[in-house]
């Protein structure tokens, strides 16, 4: 009797003792592949945290625990380990956004809530203004701007500049006094600039004279003021939208030259997507908090930035995009919340190429994540952080 | 042999098969995967997203598709003609003030020039180099044909009438 249960005793403990070699093979396995890796676990978490990089430089190209654990004791001491919407670090590339334009006949003003500068088409500084001076610029003649208010009345070319005097543009708020809107505060910096020529805003092959408002910002503060959603809805869905609206607005930067006469690269109305500035961002937090959790997040097919179509609803299915330049805006079934049957394509800016909106809001409630949503309406694509 | 016994082997052999099957997988993601450097998010993610859900759209890796449009600096520029990159058209093609024909490239490349509405393809073909390349960009933003920016000999510019057509299509 002793000796069988000698022997069960043996047993067991030759299987536990298996299961604990095999566990430990399977660690091994994995820390040697972590290691051939050349991001590692480590690394990611410290990206994830927004550590600043340069605290880790020394340790690329592979971040081994001992050393993460140290990069994030010299962050915690430096304090540098900063939440997702600090404005530090890299904010990504500028983008210029026109906000709307104002004939000859109008006068448009402009303070800040710090110093800033009036620069001339040169980029050459022609003053430096208190916050609350107002400035005002008109059309002079010939095609140049005049500028006065807070400054005596100068003229200057055909584009004038307004930037932080201290240098840091990303806590620079300027309000543009926009005739009959309250979304008129933007970060960043403003450039007023004059064109005549072919209606290209319209699309109309008439001559006119427009003097434009345009604001430009890093890419991830553009984001911030995205006028698309409230963010009110699904955690996740804010994620998407604002993942598509950074990736957009990239692709804009990359490869827009519809507006460069006018003198910038994206519009702010549904003409390509809705911004709203500083305002939009004060008065919808939780969009500002799904960029910092996403940020510099980009969507990228074959290592290029993808063009991300969306619209609100579909009839069904997304459509495939003519042609063979975009392979990953092909048709998919929509979900149901996203589906209006009666719809035809093209009906209230419904083009259905790429993601559905309200699809996409639907997935996200039912527990899919963010990157799975996007994913799933761009076939094929990679999310990357490019910055 | 006693039942317990049998259980226990049926267990064990459940565990082995199951240890295997996900170290084959760490094991084969990363010894014989391909090798990637930027901070890629979906690797991660993606996996476990396919196992819940069967995810639709990553059986179908970028690779083996169709190719993109690239950016304009990531596009070799045609014969004889400069390499134009974003820097240029941010700085208005100062670069290439010094010859007339490299400036107007330049500034083709980077939309200076607006589009002119063109009507048929009769009007670009007796045309030649740059003016005939701009004016089968005019006429693809005229009809809204991408199909037409084919016909544009230059690389570059044929990266820009496609993107041009795009920016319409999507306005």
């Amino acid at each position: 009797m002793q000796k069988r249960k000698t022997k069960n005793m043996v047993f067991i403990s030759l299987i536990i003792a298996f299961f604990i070699s095999a566990f430990g093979i399977f660690s091994f396995s994995q820390n040697i592949a972590q290691a051939k890796s050349s991001v590692t676990k480590w690394q990611k978490k410290l990206i994830a945290m927004g550590v600043d990089p340069a605290l880790y430089q020394a340790c690329l190209p592979k971040v081994s625990r001992a050393e993460y654990i140290r990069v994030m004791k010299l962050a915690a001491g430096s304090g540098t380990e900063k939440p997702a919407t600090d404005t530090s670090g890299s904010l990504g590339p500028e983008i210029s956004v026109g906000l709307w334009n104002f004939s000859k006949s109008d006068t448009f003003k402009i303070d800040a809530n710090k110093g800033y500068n009036i620069k001339n088409s040169d980029g050459n500084v022609i003053a430096q203004v208190a916050a609350d001076s107002t400035t005002k610029v008109e059309y002079d003649d010939d095609g140049d701007l005049k500028v006065s208010g807070s400054i005596a009345s100068t003229t200057v070319s055909d584009k004038v500049l307004f930037d932080a005097t201290d240098g840091d543009n990303s806590t620079l708020i300027f309000n543009t006094h926009k005739p009959g809107d309250d979304y008129d505060h933007f970060r960043g910096k403003i450039e007023v600039n004059y064109y005549h020529g072919d209606d290209i805003y319209s699309g109309s092959s008439s001559s006119v004279t427009q003097i434009w408002v345009i604001n430009k910002l890093p890419l991830e503060q553009y984001v911030w003021g995205m006028g698309e959603t409230t963010g009110t809805g699904d955690t996740d869905h804010v994620r998407v939208m604002t993942t598509i609206f950074r990736t957009y607005g990239d692709w804009y930067i990359e490869n827009a030259t519809k507006y460069k006469p006018l003198g910038f690269k994206i519009r702010s109305d549904s003409g390509s997507q809705i911004y709203g500035g500083y305002d939009w961002e004060k008065d919808h937090p939780k969009i500002k908090s799904a960029a910092g959790d996403t940020r510099g997040k980009i969507i990228k097919y074959k290592g290029e930035v993808a063009l991300t179509p969306y619209c609100s609803y579909t009839n069904g299915k997304t459509i495939d995009y003519p042609g063979h330049d975009y392979p990953y805006l092909k048709s998919v079934k929509d979900h149901r919340k996203g589906i209006i049957k009666s719809l035809k394509p093209g009906d209230n800016g419904n083009h259905m190429w790429g993601l559905s909106a309200h699809g996409a809001l639907g997935f996200a409630e039912d527990g899919k994540a963010w990157d799975w949503i996007l994913k799933y309406y761009y076939t094929g694509v990679k999310i990357e952080g490019s910055y | 042999m006693k039942k317990s016994k049998i259980i226990l082997l049926v267990i064990f052999a459940v565990v082995a098969l199951a240890i295997l099957y996900f170290a084959f997988g760490v094991v084969k993601k990363r010894y014989f995967g391909a090798g990637k450097t930027t901070t890629i998010i979906n690797s991660d993610t993606q996996n476990q997203t396919d196992n819940q859900t069967g995810n639709p759209s990553t059986d179908q890796s970028g690779d083996n598709q169709e190719t993109t449009t690239p950016d304009i600096n990531n596009t070799a520029p045609g014969d004889g003609r400069p390499n134009v990159q974003n820097a240029d058209c941010d700085n208005d093609c100062a670069n290439f003030k010094g010859s007339p024909d490299n400036l107007k490239y330049c500034q083709e490349v980077c939309g200076d020039i607006p589009v002119t509405k063109k009507d048929s393809e009769s009007q670009c073909e007796n045309l030649s180099g740059l003016e005939k390349d701009s004016c089968w960009r005019d006429l693809a933003v005229s009809k809204l044909d991408s199909d037409l920016c084919d016909k544009i000999g230059d690389a570059k510019l044929k990266k820009v009438c496609k993107n041009r057509v795009v920016e319409e299509l999507l306005n």
